[in-house]
């Protein structure tokens, strides 16, 4: 099939630069899958890009091209020829970002695909793609690149990037109402820590009750980070957990909670393993997590709390269940 | 070819260890396997990653300095030891760099003068030129910007003419109209070869480099904040005349151009076939504006230097200057005293010590020298990621700054010792030496804890407002005690003095 012309005459112009490219970094690559990438994807965004920015949209797109395809994430799609998630993405996407795709190419486009990249890998690429789609969605009515860059995050967090709250909370603060709307559907967004396994948009006055909400971790035979169960501890403002080996810090809210490398909190590790970790501090009993944990969990090994959540472990789970306080679900 | 040349290392480029949860940044959802996504505007981008990219593009891909000489350590490093003269060879465990691409880069940050020194085809108008590229401007401009220095260049050459007609028709000398050159209004001045500018000249240069502005004709040319490289193919006072001693201390750093290694000549063949230099390929990103030139500069300033580590310096500086045999009375027993009445130095023969530090220098250091130790050290400081000074920072850029600022007396009997023949010639290691053997010194003396006249400085400080007659008292008793102290050591030192 044959590409478009203003893709052709810029293939044409940059001939010589570009083989020299793929020469240089493609050597271990298939030129025709390449090929195919630049006819499936580089073709239509450039295109759309218009004259104006349809080289620097090539040349991107073309340095994007051999980085995806070396990862795997250019051309997997079920049937022959057709595109991965992460091309029909890009392609979905791009041009809704309107003046601020056309303005700075690679700006956009680099920060589009690392972002798909990243969410990919944190969560799966279903979250990345609707991530991406939904941050094209809002980019016609963010008035600048940094405002653009910051929906991206806060869209991020509310796809279950649980790390990022503080973040986008920061972003959604700075920004105020409008954005907030746009970005979360609520004009304003209850920032407590208590409040956090409770939706932006509920009620200011939304009654809540004490659940177990979640269980993140798990055995490292199934892909967890534990090779026996772990203890947690508090760790200022945050919450790690630890087996005497991995080290990890839990996030936990409305929109997903995850587990991250510590490496800054080997003190913690130390503490965890030493049994110390199971806590009856003021902080736990004052929430009430202290009824709540011996109500609803046997054998208990530690228990910690911070930023308005608990961490539970106990002596038969390789996981660590969050507790916190969500929407009440009956009267 | 020229692409690979223009590549940028990725940041960070000194990833520091973790020292506590860092919260989500927004670049860490941008930056990926996908390249930089530049994720902010430039006012808020760490303009320290920037300039060590540049550094390290600088020396990757620009000038070809293999030599790391300021060294940095975090763990004990390996040791060899090479040759008949027993060469200690270290091999950094931190990151460390090249004087000669680091130190013109800082220049350019903290907008100082640096002095180039090293044979003809070391490069040393290349990396000039290579900031000013950094800097903004043009090849043309930076080719139009070079001044050349040569005997028979003129004020006029240098900083511009009268205009004719303005000459004929002005009745007075304010009416005179002048054709500023325009060097003078650039943010990086080169000035190439100035030990073969003229006195005369020389003279006209220094009121521009000193005070930053040009007159001709009761006319002045205020010139921006600028950083100045000069070059000279030796620093012995070996161009065509002598260069002024006022332009010489005005210059703030110096720094050698090594000799190039052979086992990088397939680099230059890569140049030679690919038809390129390196002022070809800068790459745009690491262009700095004007605005983040000022930033630079400001957030360069903004490095604290700690209190024990300033005592340190303080120390090591008080060391030079003060020089006993000079004069009966105390205030001018200064090696100053010495060189206003150009009393030989081979006619005195006390003050020769081994164990005296002062002994080795024929001066001390000038309020301006101990500003550019402290310029420099917090650009070191800064350019590593840190907000404070350190030890390090200091002692590897002691050497640099007083390479021509503290004159080795070469005659001291400490140079007579076989070990430390070398520092005759090797000033870098000798000043580093210099400042390890103060230090040592310093710590002997245990002044972290303990310092009498800091105490009764501070006292001082503290001023006589509201202060009785009985603490005067005290205060006086304290002073006399600590200077009978002193009277019962017997020896007078600098850092007594």
């Amino acid at each position: 099939m044959p590409v478009s012309e203003r893709f052709r005459a810029v293939l044409e112009a940059r001939r010589e630069s570009l083989n020299e490219r793929f020469a240089r970094r493609g050597k271990n690559l298939d030129p025709r899958a390449f090929l195919e990438y630049l006819r499936r994807t580089a073709d239509p965004l450039v295109d759309a890009a218009g004259d104006g920015a349809a080289e620097l949209v090539a040349t991107t797109l073309f340095d994007l091209g051999l980085v995806a395809l070396e990862r795997g994430l250019v051309g997997s799609g079920d049937e022959a020829g057709a595109p991965s998630p992460f091309e029909a993405a890009l392609v979905a996407a791009l041009p809704h970002m309107e003046r601020h795709w056309t303005s700075a190419p690679a700006i956009v486009t680099r920060a589009a695909a690392n972002g798909y990249e990243h969410l990919r890998r944190a969560l799966d690429d279903r979250r990345a793609a609707e991530w991406l789609g939904a941050w094209a969605a809002v980019a016609g009515g963010c008035a600048s690149r940094d405002e653009l860059l910051d929906a991206g995050l806060v869209l991020a967090w509310k796809a279950g990037l649980a790390e990022a709250r503080r973040q986008a909370l920061a972003c959604v603060a700075a920004r105020g109402a409008a954005f907030a709307k746009v970005t979360l559907g609520a004009i304003a967004v209850d920032a407590r820590p208590e409040r956090r396994f409770v939706a932006p948009d509920a009620e200011a006055d939304t009654a809540v009750e004490l659940a177990a909400i979640t269980r993140v971790g798990g055995f490292r035979g199934f892909g967890g980070p534990f090779r026996v169960p772990p203890t947690v501890a508090a760790v200022g403002e945050q919450l790690v957990a630890s087996d005497g080996e991995a080290l990890v810090v839990l996030h936990a809210d409305v929109f997903g909670a995850r587990v991250l490398p510590a490496p800054w909190a080997r003190d913690a590790a130390a503490l965890t393993q030493s049994g110390a970790a199971i806590c009856h501090s003021d902080e736990i009993a004052k929430r009430g997590f202290g009824a709540f944990v011996l109500d609803h969990f046997r054998d208990v090994t530690s228990v910690a709390s911070a930023g308005g959540l608990a961490a539970v472990t106990t002596a038969d789970s390789h996981h660590v269940a969050i507790v916190g306080w969500r929407a009440r679900t009956h009267p | 070819m020229k692409e690979r040349h223009s590549q940028v290392s990725e940041a960070p480029t000194l990833p520091h260890r973790a020292e506590g949860p860092r919260p989500f940044d927004v670049a860490d959802l941008y930056a990926g396997a996908f390249g930089e996504a530049a994720p902010r505007d430039t006012s808020t981008q760490d303009l320290s990653e920037k300039l060590r990219q540049a550094y390290f593009w600088i020396v990757n891909h620009a000038i070809i300095s293999p030599f790391y000489d300021i060294e940095y350590l975090d763990t004990p490093p390996p040791v060899f030891v090479l040759g008949e003269h027993k060469a200690r060879v270290t091999l950094p465990t931190a990151q460390s760099y090249s004087s000669y691409v680091l130190l013109p880069l800082l220049n350019l940050a903290a907008r100082r003068r640096c002095l180039l020194v090293g044979g003809p085809g070391r490069g040393k108008t290349a990396i000039a030129t290579l900031l000013g590229l950094l800097a903004g401007y043009t090849q043309r401009e930076m080719k139009q910007g070079i001044q050349h220095g040569q005997p028979q260049m003129t004020i006029a050459d240098l900083l511009g003419n009268p205009l004719p007609s303005s000459m004929v028709s002005a009745k007075t000398m304010d009416e005179i109209q002048i054709a500023w050159r325009r060097w003078l209004g650039m943010r990086v001045k080169i000035i190439d070869e100035y030990n073969r500018i003229p006195t005369r000249t020389q003279s006209a240069l220094l009121t521009v480099m000193a005070d930053d502005y040009a007159e001709i004709y009761d006319q002045v040319y205020e010139c921006p904040p600028a950083a100045w490289y000069l070059t000279a193919n030796d620093d012995a006072g070996g161009g065509t005349y002598q260069v002024i001693e006022a332009l010489r201390d005005r210059i703030d750093v110096v720094v050698k151009a090594l000799h190039f290694n052979t086992r990088f000549l397939p680099e230059l063949l890569d140049r030679i076939e690919g038809g390129f230099r390196p002022e070809d390929v800068v790459p745009p990103e690491l262009v700095f504006t004007p605005g983040e030139l000022d930033r630079m500069d400001k957030a360069i300033r903004a490095v604290r230097v700690p209190e024990p580590l300033l005592a340190r310096i303080e120390f090591f500086a008080a060391e030079f200057e003060f020089f006993e045999p000079a004069a009966r009375q105390i205030e001018y027993m200064t090696k100053d005293t010495v060189k206003v009445t150009a009393v030989p130095w081979e006619t005195f023969t006390e003050g020769r010590d081994v164990a005296i530090t002062g002994a080795q220098t024929r001066n001390g250091l000038s309020v301006r020298a101990l500003m550019t130790c402290l310029t420099f050290a917090k650009a070191m400081a800064w350019f590593r990621g840190h907000a404070e000074v350190a030890f390090e920072d200091v002692r590897q850029i002691l050497p640099f700054v007083l390479h021509d600022k503290l004159v080795q007396h070469k005659d001291a009997p400490f140079f007579d010792a076989a070990e430390n023949a070398a520092y005759r010639s090797d000033l870098v290691s000798w000043i580093r030496a210099l400042f390890d053997r103060t230090s040592a010194e310093y710590d002997r003396l245990g002044r972290d804890q303990r310092d009498p006249i800091r105490d009764l400085l501070a006292d001082l400080d503290r001023g006589l407002d509201q202060v009785d007659e009985r603490t005067v008292d005290t205060r006086l008793a304290a002073i006399e005690r600590a200077l009978r102290e002193i009277e019962k050591g017997g020896k007078l030192y600098g850092h007594l003095f």
